[in-house]
C-alpha cells in the first residue's frame, strides 16, 4: 500500500511545526482571550509564523489553493496522523476565505487554527476549560481532548503534537501520483490515514 | 493528463462493482415517486451491512456518477435522498435541479450501485486501502475532477 508518511515528506514547501506553546513537561500555556475572558491554549510561536509566511507567500501566487494540514504526534518518520484538513483560498461565497484575510492579525480564523468557536483552538479550549459559547463544546471536540491530553488543569499533552502544513499549488501530486485538487487531495490523505493510522486518526468520515 | 488517469481509474472501478450491484432507480422521464425508489432499493442488496453506494446518471449516453455516499441502513438513508429529490430542498435543490425537470420528472435514466464492504475487489486508486470510508473518501476525490459539473458531494468539490 501506499506510504502515507513517505508522500508528506515529498510535498514542496511542507514543513513540520510544534502545535502548540508547551514546556519540556508537555504543559501547554495558556491565556485569557479578550475581550472574550474565555482561556484559551496558546499556539507555538513557529506554527503561527509558519502560517503566516505559507498565506502571505501563497496568496498573490495565481496556483495556490491554499493549504493542506495535519495535526499529529511526533514528527516523520514516525509521525501518526491525529486529524487531517486544509484551508482553501477561495470562500464558499467569496474569492477569498474569510480564514485566510488579513492573517497577521486575525486570530480568531487563523486558517481554522483560531481562537474562536467554531476554529479549532477555540473549539479545543472549551471542551478542556468549558467556557460558555453561543453552543456547548461539541463531542468532536471532546474527542480531541480526550486523545490530545493526558491532564486538563493544567493542559498537559500525551506526547508532542506537530502539525504538518503543505502549501498547496494547482499541479501538485496526491498520494495517487496524479495532480489534484487541495480538496481531492484532503480526501485521499483521509483515505490512506484511515487504513494505516486507525488507532490515532479522529476525522470520522473517510474511515 | 490526471483528469483522463481519473476518469479512467473511476470507470475501471464502477465497471468492476456496478455490474453484479447495481439497480435501475428510474427511468427518464419517470415521476420521482419515493416510494417507487424506495421499493426498488429493496432490492438492491442487503439493507444493513455496511455499503458504500453510487448514485450514476445516464447523462448524453454516458453514466456519470453524481453522489458517493456510505452507510449501514440504506434504506433509511434513501428514504431521505428519495424526499430530498423529490422536494429539492436546502442541499437537495442541486440534486433536484441536476436530476428532474420541472415538472418533477427525471431528466435522466439514474442507477444506484451499492458496494457492501464484503463485496468490495479492490480499491478506486491502485495501493489505496478497501474499507468502506476509504473506497468513499477516493471515489468523492476522484469524481469532484472527473466529473466536477455534475457532483452533488459538496465535500472534495473545489470552490
Amino acid at each position: 500500500m501506499m506510504d502515507l508518511t513517505t508522500w508528506l515528506g515529498s510535498v514542496p514547501g511542507s514543513r513540520f511545526i510544534p502545535l502548540f506553546d508547551s514546556n519540556n513537561r508537555l504543559e501547554v500555556a495558556t491565556k485569557i482571550g479578550q475581550p472574550s475572558g474565555r482561556r484559551l491554549l496558546r499556539r507555538h510561536p513557529e506554527m503561527e509564523k509558519a502560517i503566516i509566511e505559507i498565506v502571505e507567500s501563497g496568496l498573490p501566487n495565481e496556483a495556490w489553493e491554499g493549504l493542506l494540514y495535519i495535526m499529529g504526534f511526533g514528527q516523520l518518520p514516525n509521525f501518526r496522523p491525529l486529524y487531517v484538513g486544509k484551508a482553501e483560498k477561495r470562500g464558499v461565497t467569496r474569492p477569498l476565505s474569510e480564514n485566510l484575510t488579513n492573517i497577521r492579525k486575525n486570530k480568531h480564523m487563523f486558517a481554522r487554527w483560531g481562537n474562536g468557536l467554531d476554529y479549532h483552538i477555540g473549539d479545543l479550549s472549551q471542551a478542556l476549560f468549558k467556557f460558555k459559547g453561543y453552543r456547548e463544546p461539541t463531542r468532536k471536540f471532546e474527542r480531541w481532548a480526550q486523545r490530545l491530553f493526558v491532564s486538563r488543569d493544567p493542559p498537559v499533552l500525551r506526547e508532542p503534537v506537530y502539525l504538518y502544513i503543505a502549501p498547496w499549488l494547482k499541479g501538485n501530486n496526491g498520494p495517487s501520483g496524479l495532480a489534484g485538487s487541495l480538496p481531492a487531495v484532503e480526501k485521499e490523505v483521509i483515505a490512506l490515514a484511515s487504513s494505516q493510522f486507525n488507532d490515532t486518526l479522529l476525522n470520522v468520515d473517510g474511515v | 493528463m490526471a483528469h483522463s488517469a481519473k476518469l479512467e481509474l473511476l470507470k475501471a472501478w464502477l465497471l468492476t462493482h456496478g455490474q453484479s450491484h447495481s439497480v435501475k432507480l428510474l427511468s427518464a422521464g419517470e415521476t420521482a415517486d419515493e416510494r417507487k425508489i424506495l421499493d426498488r432499493i429493496r432490492s438492491a442488496g442487503p439493507d444493513r451491512e455496511y455499503s458504500v453506494y453510487v448514485l450514476v446518471a445516464k447523462i448524453s449516453g454516458s453514466d456519470v456518477p453524481v453522489y458517493v455516499g456510505k452507510t449501514d441502513r440504506l434504506l433509511e438513508r434513501w428514504r431521505a435522498h428519495a424526499k430530498g429529490i423529490k422536494d429539492g430542498a436546502g442541499l437537495y435543490s442541486h440534486w433536484r435541479r441536476l436530476l428532474l425537470d420541472d415538472n418533477g420528472r427525471a431528466r435522466y435514466e439514474t442507477m444506484l450501485i451499492v458496494v457492501p464492504s464484503s463485496r468490495i475487489i479492490r480499491p478506486p486508486i491502485p495501493e489505496f486501502p478497501t474499507t468502506v470510508g476509504a473506497v468513499e473518501y477516493q471515489l468523492v476525490g476522484l469524481i469532484s475532477e472527473a466529473y466536477p459539473e455534475t457532483s452533488l458531494n459538496v465535500e472534495g468539490r473545489p470552490r
